[in-house]
């Protein structure tokens, strides 16, 4: 009997076909010349006979080829099987590896949206991070060659202490150093304006005042409008360049925008332009808030030497480093110390440093940044290695499919492929959703997230945020891929074609332990980082401020400038008895400096740092709601003589007088030199501006008209009341009779402003830690369930050999739980070493305290132990004679 | 003009229509379409597999018929080729075509031999 198969498969080698394709042509011709053999053998035929009239059947055999080449490659086809190695075309053999993963996938569905989502909760979450710190710690800063600009700034030597400002002096010096200095700005202090004359509720807006080449300096020139001129400077002239934001959103984007004034003390000036949307103004150091660029006039060279208000930005000529600019200077500064008649107090310690741009805009969020930027990549990682382990399971199930292939032709890396092209699939899917989300969300999380994050943040369209979100998709990919990959092209063709999933096979899954240790590891970091930083914010928030900040207002009130302390000071006592009697208000006092305004007082007495003192008036105490620990606070009679008595703050009292009882400092005298003795008559409670600040020894002294400056108000206002702010302009401006500007603010909302960074914190590292712990629950769910399945068998064995269902239970929980004791135990250590780092962002509490780190193991074990009780329930109800029969 | 070409012309022009015909009805394999094509034309008409498979597989690319494999019992299994909707279209088209085309050459042929 001819093989007809064989004969087919002869003449068509060389068709060139997909080999699928190839066998199907193979076997319906063999089968055509099948039926006809038989045929004429049935018509009585001999088998030699019926063999030559079969093969005269051929014709021309060539013309076979030609047609069916002519035929099969209308539409070219790859030769890409499942067993063949890779084609020629890659991009064929993809399209068919993307196809065949796509299938595999619709069947998988729900291990698809699973694993696409945990691609899509890593990559979001990553995605977000990047697009927010993005431009603060790795995107080169919106200026010509940022590297060379620099701040100059006087530090007290050998620390980090700086006054921020310099007199004049060195930075005329600056501009003379023309070898190594390109340029050099002065910046200023900023101040307000306002969009009307009269000065308004209207919210201000902050301008930096900075020298004309500003621009020029910074290498950037105006969106609109134009730069500040060298004319315009010397002739006096107010000009301003507001900020993009400022533009598109008070201004709404007026094309008018040129040529409008806005106001400072009813003097003038003209905005000249808007400064680009990239523009980040390098005054955001001074004011994080600053609306833009105001001119100030040239006046650095008439300025009087001791003037002390200048922070100069300097560029330095391409390849100049800033040490030896710095050495010069120094050495220049030391040179005109000497020259001076009178130095400065302490300006003997006092050197020039040159600190980079990045530095001065965010070198003090770095860390932090760094912080939750490691954090998000923490979660990237239980995400990929929570992937690694569905995959793994996945592939384990799929051993049997692999080795058929296998045994077809296809070569490890055709196996790898496969693999690698799923992942990525699911990565991709899941990095879209991911981005999807975001966009979705990105509003909510405006008002969630602190401003050193919003201000700079990139949109989701932003080219490197796409970029990134691929990277990311790809490399986690990659990454969740290797493993099940090196699995899959390790598989014993043999066994795995002997055994079906189920029947008696050794059921552990290799690699899915230590993925399971290492997920453990890294949430217990993110749930310790959680834990301490929920802790840290209740610690914050039950902070005893020293006074009562319920109920309680801080009212400003600006009066045109009065040369007389005396008149400034009936001015102001006269404020403080409109305050007293407007609608709502209970008590109201005023102090020179207000203690929670955040700003410092007056020198608290030569010989003591770190101290000040407050002037107040009489009811200051009892408005602020502060304790009064000892003696009394100022009487009428006190308030006639400011100059004999104060009052002591508790650290205040620590620092005069250590270890001294309240009650023993009161009557003491308090001498410091060049002033009168003052009698100390009361002890009161440390105040806090915000809750994290550390309170500032204090002395309160009543106020004095001979030495006054100026009053802060505080209102305390009764139960249900609001202050009206228009009632108190009014009110005033009776009273006076001239323009003023006022304004009221809720002290508790300066709290909860203060404490939206730790709020955001908190909030970030506990959605950290709960998705991780999520993910690992899931990843060992999803590898107790797999093994429990493949261990049916010795599960019914071990039952028919007298184990009860809970022997069985307790033995799976306990094999699940040893990688996680192992990893756990590493999470510990590594939360221990990085403690040091993490100790910085709390507050009052211990980054190496015992007792979270227990909390933390058992909140892990817990969780570990409930996702293994499943699938241990699931092995307790194994039938051993089922189990047994599938042998 | 040679019988044998004129033959083999006529053959190619009627070979699609042959066959979209006879799966009309029910689906046929290969070696089925050939014996029926050999029987009904009376051995005037003969396909042999070097020009029915390429032919077969020409018409299913072109997504009129579909072949399908079916198993039997205790047969081996045979590819079986049935008419896809849009080889139902083709095969109207194609046999008014064909009737046009064969009543034109009768009256032709017809007027000449009168």
């Amino acid at each position: 009997m001819p093989d007809w198969k064989k004969e087919v498969a002869s003449r068509l080698a060389g068709l060139k076909v997909d080999p699928v394709r190839e066998a199907e042509i193979c076997e319906e011709l063999a089968q055509h010349f099948e039926d006809r053999y038989q045929e004429l053998l049935r018509g009585g035929a001999t088998h030699e006979e019926a063999y030559q009239a079969t093969q005269a059947e051929w014709g021309q055999g060539g013309k076979l080829m030609d047609e069916l080449r002519r035929v099969e490659h209308m539409v070219k086809r790859e030769p890409v099987a499942w067993g063949a190695q890779m084609g020629r075309n890659l991009i064929a053999g993809l399209t068919y590896d993307v196809r065949n993963a796509f299938r595999s996938l619709v069947r998988a569905r729900w291990f698809a949206v699973g694993a696409a989502l945990t691609f899509a909760l890593g990559i979001g979450v990553n995605v977000a991070v990047f697009s927010s710190v993005d431009r603060t710690l790795f995107r080169a800063l919106p200026y010509e060659h940022p590297d060379e600009i620099f701040l100059m700034g006087e530090y007290e030597s050998g620390t980090d202490r700086t006054y921020g400002t310099m007199p004049a002096l060195y930075v005329i010096e600056s501009r003379h150093l023309s070898g190594v200095v390109d340029g050099c700005v002065a910046g200023f202090t900023a101040a307000s304006y306002t969009e009307s004359r009269e000065p308004g509720e209207e919210t201000r807006i902050r301008l930096t005042d900075v020298s004309f080449n500003t621009l020029t300096v910074f290498g950037i020139r105006p969106f609109m409008g134009r730069d500040f001129t060298k004319e315009d400077a010397q002739a006096n002239r107010k000009e301003a360049l507001i900020s993009y934001d400022l533009w598109r959103g008070r201004f709404n984007g007026a094309p008018d925008i040129i040529g409008r004034i806005l106001w400072a003390s009813g003097k003038p000036c003209e905005i000249v332009g808007v400064l680009p949307a990239e523009f980040i103004p390098a005054s955001s150091f001074l004011e994080p808030m600053s609306d833009g660029l105001a001119l100030d006039s040239d006046t650095l060279e008439s300025a009087p030497p001791g003037s002390l208000s200048y922070r100069p930005f300097l560029r330095l000529k391409a390849g100049v480093s800033s040490a030896a600019v710095e050495a010069e200077i120094n050495s220049r500064a030391e040179h005109l110390k000497q020259m001076q008649p009178a130095p400065r107090p302490g300006a003997a310690k006092l050197v020039i440093r040159l600190v980079p741009l990045r530095t001065i805009l965010f070198g003090s969020y770095a860390s932090y940044l760094w912080l939750i930027v490691a954090a998000a990549a923490l979660v990237l990682v239980v995400a990929c290695a929570n992937l690694a382990s569905l995959l793994l399971v996945r592939g384990r199930s799929r051993e049997h499919q692999a080795a058929v292939r296998v045994a077809l032709g296809a070569s490890a890396s055709r196996l790898m492929r496969t693999a690698v092209v799923e992942s990525l699939m699911l990565s991709f899917v899941g990095t879209l959703i991911g981005l999807l989300a975001l966009v979705w969300a990105s509003k909510g999380l405006q008002v969630l997230i602190p401003p050193v994050f919003s201000r700079y943040a990139a949109p989701v369209y932003d080219a490197r945020v796409i970029g990134f979100s691929i990277l990311a998709a790809t490399l986690s990919a990659l990454l969740a891929g290797i493993l099940p990959c090196l699995r899959l092209a390790k598989v014993d063709v043999l066994s795995a074609l002997q055994h079906v999933a189920g029947r008696g096979r050794a059921g552990r899954l290799r690699g899915g332990r230590s993925l399971l240790a290492a997920e453990a590891a890294v949430s217990v970091v993110l749930v310790a980082g959680a834990m301490m930083t929920a802790r840290s914010l209740i610690g914050l928030v039950s902070t005893d401020v020293g006074f009562k900040p319920e109920a309680l207002y801080s009212v400003r009130v600006l009066l045109p400038s009065v040369q007389d302390a005396q008149t400034r000071y009936q001015q102001y006592s006269q404020v403080l008895e409109v305050v007293r009697n407007l609608h709502g208000v209970q008590l109201a006092g005023a102090a020179d400096v207000s203690p929670i305004s955040g700003a410092r007082g007056n020198r608290f007495g030569a010989g003591f740092d770190g101290a000040y003192r407050w002037q107040v008036t009489s009811g200051f105490f009892e408005t602020m709601g502060m304790r009064l620990i000892a003696g009394r606070t100022f009487s009428s009679a006190d308030l006639a003589r400011p100059g004999n008595v104060g009052t002591l703050s508790e650290m205040g009292l620590h620092l005069v007088w250590p270890g001294l009882q309240p009650a023993e400092a009161v009557g003491r005298m308090l001498e410091f030199p060049g002033e009168a003795p003052r009698q100390v008559i009361g002890i009161v409670s440390d105040v806090r501006a915000t809750y994290s600040q550390t309170p500032w020894p204090s002395l309160y002294v009543p106020i004095s008209p001979e030495r006054f400056g100026f009053l802060m108000f505080v209102a305390r206002a009764q139960t249900g009341a609001a202050l009206s702010v228009s009632e108190l302009r009014n009110r005033v401006r009776e009273r006076i009779a001239a323009p003023t500007s006022a304004s009221i603010r809720y002290v508790p909302d300066q709290f909860s402003s203060g404490l939206l960074d730790q709020k955001f914190r908190t909030l970030l590292f506990s959605t950290f830690g709960i998705v991780a712990l999520l993910l690992a629950a899931v990843g060992l769910y999803a590898v107790g369930s797999f093994e429990v399945a493949m261990r049916r068998f010795e599960m019914g064995l071990r039952m028919s050999l007298g184990a009860t269902p809970g022997n069985l239970q307790l033995l799976v929980i306990r094999e699940a739980l040893g990688p996680v004791v192992v990893g756990v135990s590493i999470g510990l250590i590594c939360t221990y070493w990085a403690a040091k780092f993490l100790q910085s962002f709390l507050y009052k509490v211990d980054a190496r305290d015992p007792v979270l780190y227990v909390f933390v193991a058992l909140v892990l074990v817990a969780t570990a132990t409930l996702a293994a009780w499943l699938p241990a329930r699931r092995a307790a109800k194994t039938d051993p004679i089922v189990a047994l029969r599938e042998l | 003009m040679n019988t044998t070409i004129f033959d083999r012309e006529l053959k190619k022009g009627s070979a699609e229509l042959m066959i979209l015909s006879l799966i009309e009805g029910r689906p046929r394999h290969g070696y089925e379409i050939s014996k029926l094509i050999e029987q009904r034309s009376r051995g005037t008409v003969r396909f042999y597999v070097a020009s029915l498979y390429p032919l077969l597989y020409r018409l299913e690319k072109r997504g009129w018929i579909k072949g399908r494999w079916v198993e039997k019992a205790g047969q081996r299994r045979r590819r079986y080729y049935r008419l896809t909707v849009e080889g139902r279209v083709v095969l109207a088209a194609q046999r008014r075509g064909w009737k046009a085309f064969v009543d034109a050459i009768n009256r032709i042929t017809g007027i000449e031999h009168a």
